[in-house]
């Protein structure tokens, strides 16, 4: 009886969600906008959702709702931004996610073409380091060790983004390591300081603190620029290789939104990046601001994209 | 020293301790309820400490942390509920307890236990932190594997007595632990197209619905009764008495060790401690029959374990920048977000705050220790609750929780399929104990067993490499071989007497 009611009252809850979500004649925004997050609460993700929510509710003009949908490494929440009504008040957070699960399973019902995009906020460049400790001292050496031995680098799954930057890495380089999967960047930071491995994959904020400490020796960061947290090492380009590899996280709503509200919507998230108290608060996270608005952030997602689908057709991951 | 003492000043200002008080509560709440995490009651409280000083702020993240692994426990004694994966050992002893009307008993235990626990690790991260994270990286994955294994043999303490059921159970798990995506390959496995498990097997669903909502339907049918129709009086007070204390001293302390250790190495996880302290325990008991029955030594050992895991957990957290686990992870973060830079030097440049953190961890030991004992006799009445109404209750709570854990209906159903399937396991005798500690532990030992052969080369010796492989293979051979030879020794023990 008890199970019933409650099934029937989840039920209630999730009908008067859809009723919720109807057309709406007034001026947008009239009611709070909901900000789908694809992974669960406390991820870094989320954190930036709520930190992105909190200042947003200023320049909107309505609350902003965290809600989290994760599963199936972020392609659940993926899929419910796509197929969201376009009518400005469900958007949410997408990354290279949204680029590479469509090449790897053709059957989701996403792709770089189903969204509309209002903004990138935060990247995270990509960064191959080895130990503090180690007697390479930069790429080169490392790759010509390579060649000679079998060096072991580490990544965080077949398929991700630092996956994908390694391989680029041996293609470009005509080198093979040995690729091992990580559960995350701490097991993996843990195994390079231990020497279980010689490398690992991963990004710039997650390493900074132990590069300062001299615990990891940064070799390359896969960037266009410099970074300013690690000005000393070089860039993928700079060393020749044509590779840019990022951790990026922007907002994105359906294809077909509403115009009146995508420009609002990006016109809030221009004005949140420009607070300083905002920028002060996302330098406490360690989360480089990176804003590309509308048709930008758009180009950019459009690059890695040809650079996925490139490499898929040269050698596929799977 | 001189920062040890500006930090026990700090510790003391009414606005630090009314923080700890505040903590402390929310996380009681977090550990208790099944659909919150202690990973998730302290990443959702991060934002709210951007205001405070960075001492307050730390000392508001530990006390959830610590209050909240304590919280989870409760539920697993009296409803057979763990609210986290930590306190799953607890329910074996636990529930028993609390179904013979020794709910305040078994409560009063896990409080004592808890606070020898959470203060014995404190005590690790305040002296000896340090060197002891520089022992933690000699942990390769082929150690882990060694590691994992031994958690594993913990499922022969809870097979009830039927080695063979106990198997089908384990295997059970193992297969549902395969069930997600494939780190190695990227390919989706045993999935069946449901994108709900990519990420496998939800742990959460699958604890509540073995353990709690199987009771619930026994409940229900009436089949089982909690407190033996209610007629029980709930009796006797809530800490044990010295004499029970001391008898599980051994446990106590040996269990803070394993916790403590176990929380220092990145990626072994709470459960892992809380499984082999149990399994110890009833090892060296006298009374090991008794295990599983309602033996408070069995509340003890997996209590003082998963609270001593925090302070382990906090050591290569500080002072690498590494966390141990999910929780420090996003502990972590609350870290940098104040400015401190994780790593040796955070005990030298800001050594008083650090200090103060480590000390509100043990005032935050105190605290919901002195909470958990005022309230134990008070929840302890819910076996006084009809079966008719507590069963319902408990399904209903459980579809809320694991609903709220992903806002995936998904879930629920699966919470549902495992509350059929602990059922069913439970009229045919079968132990769900095993299924969840290889539900839980399968993962770690098969991403690190196929880590380990990547790292070789697919070369199967890298597992007779290091000195501290064989040290952990010596520990596995000589806890299997105990008991034969107990046995025998009791037996010629036998005949010389005859």
């Amino acid at each position: 009886m008890h199970l019933k009611s409650s099934l029937a009252a989840l039920a209630l809850a999730a009908s008067s969600l859809a009723i919720f979500a109807s057309p709406s004649y007034a001026e947008y925004p009239e009611k709070p906008v909901e900000m789908i997050v694809p992974y669960g609460a406390g991820g870094s993700t989320d954190v930036l959702a709520r930190l992105v929510a909190e200042y947003g509710e200023k320049y909107l003009g309505q609350p902003m709702v965290v809600v989290n949908r994760p599963g199936a490494g972020g392609q659940i929440g993926f899929a419910a931004i796509a197929s969201a009504k376009p009518d400005g008040y469900t958007i949410g957070w997408i990354n290279s996610g949204i680029l590479t699960s469509p090449i790897v399973r053709p059957d989701v019902t996403f792709n770089i073409d189903t969204f509309d995009y209002v903004a990138n906020i935060v990247t995270d460049p990509g960064v191959l380091a080895v130990a503090g400790t180690s007697d390479y001292a930069s790429l080169e050496d490392f790759l010509a060790a390579a060649k000679e031995k079998t060096l072991t680098v580490s990544h965080e799954g077949v398929g991700g983004g630092d996956h994908l930057a390694v391989l680029q890495l041996e293609s470009e380089a005509d080198v093979e390591f040995n690729l091992v999967a990580f559960n995350g960047d701490a097991e993996a930071k843990a195994a390079l300081m231990g020497g279980h491995i010689d490398a690992i994959e991963g990004n710039v904020s997650e390493q900074v603190e132990l590069v300062e400490d001299g615990q990891l020796k940064p070799l390359v960061v896969w960037d266009s620029k410099r970074n300013a947290d690690l000005p000393d090492t070089p860039t993928g380009k700079e060393l020749g290789y044509n590779i840019v590899a990022s951790s990026s996280r922007g907002l994105g709503g359906p294809k077909g939104m509403d115009e009146d509200a995508l420009s609002k919507l990006r016109n809030a998230m221009v004005k949140v990046t420009e607070d300083p108290d905002f920028q002060a608060d996302l330098k406490k996270l360690n989360m480089p601001l990176d804003v590309l608005v509308g048709d930008d952030y758009r180009a950019f997602m459009q690059e890695q994209d040809e650079g996925y689908k490139k490499l898929w057709a040269e050698s596929p991951w799977q | 020293m001189e920062a040890i003492l500006a930090a026990a000043a700090n510790i003391f200002e009414p606005s630090t301790l009314l923080v700890l008080g505040i903590g402390t509560v929310v996380g009681l709440f977090v550990g208790a309820l099944p659909g919150l995490s202690s990973t998730m009651g302290v990443a959702l409280c991060i934002p709210i400490t951007f205001g405070m000083d960075p001492a307050n702020a730390l000392v508001l993240l530990g006390a959830i942390y610590t209050s909240s692994v304590f919280g989870g426990s409760i539920t697993a004694i009296l409803l057979r509920t763990p609210g986290t994966d930590a306190s799953i050992a607890t329910t074996f002893d636990g529930y028993p307890m609390a179904q013979r009307g020794e709910g305040a008993q078994a409560i009063g235990m896990a409080l004592v236990a808890s606070l020898v626990g959470g203060v014995f690790s404190v005590c690790v991260l305040l002296f000896v932190a340090p060197p002891l994270s520089r022992l933690a990286l000699l942990f390769g994955p082929q150690e882990y594997v060694y590691l994992t294994i031994f958690g594993m043999i913990s499922i022969l303490g809870v097979s009830g007595g039927n080695p063979t059921k106990a198997f089908i159970s384990a295997a059970l798990g193992l297969l549902l632990a395969t069930v997600g995506f494939d780190l190695f390959t990227g390919y989706p496995r045993l999935t069946f197209g449901q994108d709900e498990l990519f990420e496998g097997v939800p742990l959460l669903p699958a604890l509540i619905g073995i353990f709690s909502v199987s009771q619930a339907i026994s409940l229900c049918t009436g089949e089982a009764d909690i407190g033996a129709g209610n007629m029980i009086k709930t009796k006797g007070r809530t800490l044990p008495a010295w004499s029970v204390i001391r008898r599980c001293g051994r446990t106590l302390f040996k269990s803070s060790l394993i916790g403590s250790a176990i929380g220092i190495l990145p990626g072994a996880g709470t459960s892992v401690a809380a499984f082999i302290s149990y399994d110890e325990a009833r090892r060296r008991s006298k009374t090991p029959e008794a295990f599983g029955k309602g033996e408070i030594e069995g509340v003890a050992a997996p209590e003082a374990a998963n609270n001593a895991v925090t302070g382990g957990s906090l050591v290569p957290a500080l002072t690498l920048g590494i966390p141990g686990n999910a929780v420090t992870a996003v502990f972590l973060g609350g870290l940098t977000i104040h400015g401190l830079v994780p790593g040796p030097r955070l005990f030298t440049d800001h050594a008083e705050i650090v200090y103060t953190l480590i000390l509100s961890l043990f005032l935050a030991n105190l605290a919901f220790a002195a909470l958990g004992l005022f309230a134990a006799p008070w929840v302890a009445r819910v076996v006084k609750v009809p079966s008719a109404v507590l069963g319902p209750t408990i399904i209903v709570f459980s579809v809320i929780g694991s609903y709220a854990l992903r806002n995936s209906l998904f879930d629920v159903w699966l919470v549902l399929g495992f509350g059929v399937l602990g059922y069913f396991m439970e009229r045919w005798r079968i132990p769900g104990a095993p299924l969840v500690i290889a539900l839980v532990l399968g993962p770690i030992l098969e991403t690190n067993l196929r880590r380990s052969l990547q790292i070789s080369g697919g070369d199967w010796m890298i597992f007779f490499t290091s000195p501290l492989s064989y040290a952990i293979m010596a520990l596995i051979v000589l806890t299997l071989a105990y008991p034969i030879f107990a046995r025998r020794q009791q037996k010629k023990r036998e005949q010389d007497a005859s």
